[in-house]
C-alpha cells in the first residue's frame, strides 16, 4: 500500500466523501486517495461512459457545442463522451456505438508544446494543406499553451508530462459531432492557419469488454519498404488482435516481405495482458520462455509462450516501435521480447505503467479500476515506474516532426534493411 | 478457466439423486465423538447419495451446457462441452466481447486453443490432470486414480459441517476435498492445479446437488483463483446426445503441432529452451 495504513486514509476522507454533493465531487475525492498509492492502474471511471442518456435525459454534465468550451479538464473529459453520443444519436440512425469520428491526425508533446505527429492522408485535414510537425495553437477560441499550463505546472516530470499531456491533447480534437472542430496551427513557416476540419468515419472493431469502456480498436497492416517489411499496428491490445495478426504474418510470407517485421506500439495504452502471448507466440520459436511475470501474495504466474506450427509463425527479425505512450501490455511485451533478444526495441522509452488490473462497480454506479497483480519483467524488475528503454532511442524533436518523416519507423526501416544478411531463425 | 471446466467434468461424473438427509447413517456430531469416517466410506457415500453408479452405467456420451461469469469483471459466458466414454472430450467456450476458446483431449492429443494464447500441445502435469478430468468414471473408480486418500478432520465448509479428505493422485497432484458430513454430498475443493501460466491454488465450491436431464450434479460452481471468482450454473446435460464423433478432433492447428513434435522428437531434436531467463541463441 506504498506504506500507506489504508484504514486511517479511509478515516481522513471519508467526511469529505459524504460531504461531495455530486458523482463528480466524489470522484475527486476518491481520485486523490487513489494517487496517493503512486501507482498506475489505480482510478475512477465515471458511469457516465458506460451509460450514454438519451438526448432528453438530463446529465450531470453541462452540454456543451461551444468549441470555446472545448478545452476541458481530464475528468470533464468523461462527461465530453456522453454528449458526444447523444449527439450523434440524434443525427444518425446508427446507434451510437456504430460511429466514430476522427480529424485523422494524432498529436504529439514536444518540449511543451502539442505537434501533430501523423496526418492521415485521406483525411480532410490532409486535403486542407495540414501537415506533420505543425504546432497545434489553439482549439476554436481557446489557446492550446493556456490549457495545458496548469498541467505542466502539476506535473514536474517531463515524461508524466508528455504522456497525460498527449493523451489530453488527443481527446480535444475529437469531434463530437460530423460538423468537425476548427483548429488553429502554425506551420513551417511560422505563419498561422485556422482551419475548419471535417470528420471521417474511424473503422475499427467495437470492443465491449466485461467493465471495460467500450472502445473502438483499429488494427492496420500493410507491407512498407516496396513491400519487404511487414508493418503492424493497432490501437489496444483487445481480443480480435492475435486473430488479425495470424492473418497479417501469413500474408507477409507469402507476399514475400522477407526483410523483417515492424510492430508499432506507439501510443499503445495496452489491454489485455494475456494477448501479449498471443501474439508472442508467432514470434518465438522455441518452448519455455516467459515475457514476464505476474504476481499476489500467494501465486506466481508466468506469461509462458507456446509456439505456433511453423506455418503461422514468423521467422524473421522483428522491431518492436515505443513511445512515451506505450503502457501496460506492451510494456510487457516489448519487455518481454528485449529479454529474449526476439526483437530490438526503437524509439523513446515507455510510460512505466505495466500492472495488472480489474475494475469493479461502486454503489453510485462509477466503477473503479485497481491493481490485483504485480508484473515483472523475468528478472524481477519492475515495468512500473521503470519503462523499457528502447535497444536503438530515437528522440523526437519539432524540427525532426517538420521535415514531415516518422524518425522512428524510418530507424527501424534502416535497421532492418541493414540487417537483411542476419541468419533467419529456425 | 480451465479448472473451472474440468472439476464441471469431473462433477458430472458423481451422478445420483438428491438425498434426504434424514437417510444420513451418521451426524456431525456423532461424528466429531467418535472415530472419523474412512475416506473410502465418504467417497462411496457420495457416489450413494447421488445415484452415480446407476446413472452412468449405460452412458456413453454426455453434454452439458453451463453459463459462466466473473461478476467482477462484468464477464459473462457459456461453455458447451461434449464427453465420450471413457475419456474422450471437448469443450468450447464463447465470452461476447473476449473470444472463443477451445480446448480438448481425444485420447492421445491433450490440446487447447483460443484467441488468446494461440493453439498448444498439454504436457506433463497438465496433460496429466487434464486426463484425469476429463475421465467420466473417475469419482466411481477412483481407486484407480488415488495413491493416498485420508480423512484429517471434521471441520467446516463454506458454512457446513464437513469431512475434510487429503488426496494424492497417482501423479502426485495433492488436494483437499470437503464433503458434507450429514448429507454426503461433495461440497468443494482446494488444490494447486496446473495451467499455461504456472501452478494456481484454487478453492472450489459446489452447491445445490440436483437431478439435471437424469444426471445429478451441483448446479452451481464457484471457483476463486486468487483475487478473481468465477461462477457457473449448468443449464442443461444431455445423456446420450446424438453426436458425430468428428466432434472431438482436434483442429488441423492443433494437428500440425502435433506433427512438427513428432518428428522433433523421432529425429531427437529438441524445441526446448535451455532456460527460462536465458537469452535463446538466435
Amino acid at each position: 500500500m506504498n506504506g500507506l495504513d489504508w484504514n486511517q486514509v479511509r478515516d481522513e476522507y471519508r467526511p469529505r466523501a459524504v460531504d461531495a454533493k455530486t458523482n463528480q465531487e466524489l470522484r475527486v475525492v476518491l481520485e486523490e486517495m487513489l494517487a496517493l498509492l503512486g501507482e498506475s492502474h489505480f482510478g475512477i471511471l465515471a458511469k457516465e461512459i458506460y451509460e450514454p442518456p438519451t438526448p432528453t435525459q438530463d446529465s450531470e454534465a453541462s452540454p456543451s457545442s461551444n468549441e470555446n468550451e472545448v478545452l476541458r479538464s481530464e475528468t470533464e473529459e468523461v462527461e465530453e463522451v456522453e454528449e458526444e453520443v447523444a449527439t450523434l444519436e440524434s443525427e444518425t440512425s446508427e446507434t451510437p456505438s456504430n460511429y466514430d469520428g476522427t480529424l485523422g491526425i494524432k498529436l504529439k508533446i514536444v518540449e511543451n508544446d502539442v505537434y501533430i505527429r501523423e496526418v492521415d492522408l485521406d483525411s480532410n485535414a490532409y486535403t486542407q494543406g495540414v501537415r506533420i510537425g505543425w504546432q497545434l495553437t489553439a482549439i476554436g477560441t481557446q489557446s492550446v499553451a493556456e490549457s495545458l499550463k496548469s498541467l505542466f505546472e502539476n506535473i514536474q516530470d517531463p515524461k508524466e508530462a508528455e504522456f497525460y499531456g498527449t493523451r489530453l491533447a488527443n481527446g480535444w480534437i475529437k469531434p463530437e459531432n460530423k460538423d468537425g472542430l476548427t483548429l488553429s496551427f502554425r506551420d513551417e513557416k511560422g505563419q498561422e492557419n485556422t482551419l475548419k476540419l471535417l470528420p471521417k468515419k474511424r473503422q475499427g472493431t467495437r470492443n465491449n469488454m466485461g467493465m471495460m469502456p467500450s472502445f473502438l480498436n483499429t488494427f492496420e497492416t500493410k507491407t512498407i519498404s516496396e513491400g519487404k517489411i511487414g508493418y503492424i499496428r493497432f490501437s489496444e491490445w483487445a481480443p480480435p488482435v492475435v486473430e488479425r495478426f495470424t492473418e497479417s504474418v501469413q500474408n507477409f510470407k507469402s507476399s514475400g516481405a522477407d526483410k523483417g517485421l515492424i510492430i508499432d506500439l506507439r501510443e499503445n495504452p495496452g489491454g489485455v495482458a494475456a494477448l501479449s502471448i498471443g501474439v508472442a507466440s508467432h514470434l518465438i520459436s522455441s518452448k519455455g520462455h516467459s515475457l514476464g511475470i505476474m504476481q499476489d501474495r500467494t501465486m506466481t504466474l508466468n506469461l509462458r509462450v507456446f509456439p505456433r506450427p511453423k506455418s503461422q509463425r514468423w521467422n524473421g527479425p522483428v522491431v518492436i516501435l515505443i513511445d512515451g505512450l506505450s503502457a501496460s501490455t506492451s510494456e510487457i511485451f516489448a519487455g518481454g521480447m528485449q529479454d529474449l533478444k526476439e526483437a530490438t526495441i526503437v524509439g523513446s522509452p515507455s510510460s512505466g505503467k505495466a500492472l495488472a488490473s480489474m475494475i469493479e462497480s461502486l454503489p453510485n454506479g462509477d466503477r473503479m479500476q485497481f491493481v490485483i497483480w504485480n508484473l515483472t519483467r523475468t528478472s524481477g524488475e519492475r515495468i512500473e515506474g521503470a519503462g523499457v528503454t528502447p535497444d536503438i532511442e530515437v528522440s523526437i524533436t519539432h524540427k525532426t516532426l517538420l521535415s514531415g518523416t516518422d524518425p522512428v519507423l524510418q530507424t527501424g526501416i534502416d535497421f532492418l534493411l541493414n540487417e537483411s544478411q542476419r541468419t533467419q531463425k529456425p | 478457466m480451465k479448472r473451472l471446466f474440468f472439476s464441471l467434468l469431473l462433477l458430472s461424473g458423481c451422478g445420483g439423486q438428491k438425498v434426504d438427509p434424514n437417510t444420513s447413517t451418521e451426524t456431525a456430531t456423532e461424528a466429531e465423538s467418535t472415530v472419523l469416517p474412512t475416506a473410502e466410506s465418504i467417497l462411496d457415500k457420495a457416489l450413494e447419495v447421488t445415484n452415480a453408479k446407476a446413472e452412468y452405467e449405460n452412458l456413453n456420451y454426455v453434454t452439458l451446457t453451463t453459463k459462466m461469469a466473473v461478476p467482477q469483471a462484468g464477464i459473462v459466458g457459456t461453455m458447451v462441452s461434449h464427453w465420450k466414454t471413457p475419456n474422450i472430450f471437448v469443450i468450447e467456450q464463447d465470452i461476447p466481447g473476449i473470444g472463443k476458446g477451445k480446448m480438448g483431449y481425444n485420447g492421445e492429443i491433450g490440446w487447447s486453443n483460443d484467441n488468446m494464447m494461440g493453439p498448444r500441445l498439454l504436457e506433463g502435469k497438465e496433460l496429466q490432470e487434464l486426463i484425469m478430468d476429463a475421465d467420466l468414471t473417475a469419482d466411481l473408480d477412483y481407486k484407480k486414480w488415488y495413491t493416498s486418500l485420508e480423512v484429517v478432520e471434521l471441520t467446516e465448509f463454506n458454512g457446513k459441517s464437513a469431512y475434510k479428505l487429503n488426496s494424492t493422485t497417482t501423479f502426485g497432484k495433492e488436494s483437499t476435498r470437503y464433503f458434507d458430513a450429514e448429507t454426503g454430498y461433495d461440497l468443494g475443493m482446494e488444490a494447486e492445479v496446473e495451467s499455461p501460466m504456472g501452478p494456481m491454488t484454487i478453492r472450489m465450491h459446489y452447491s445445490e446437488w440436483t437431478n439435471i436431464g437424469g444426471v445429478t450434479a451441483p448446479k452451481f460452481t464457484k471457483v476463486q483463483t486468487g483475487p478473481v471468482s468465477m461462477e457457473s450454473e449448468i443449464l442443461t446435460i444431455e445423456t446420450n446426445p446424438e453426436l458425430d464423433d468428428s466432434v472431438f478432433d482436434p483442429p488441423a492447428v492443433i494437428l500440425e503441432l502435433w506433427n512438427e513434435q513428432k518428428a522433433a522428437s523421432e529425429t531427437g531434436g529438441s524445441d526446448e529452451a535451455p532456460a527460462e531467463s536465458e537469452p535463446k541463441a538466435e
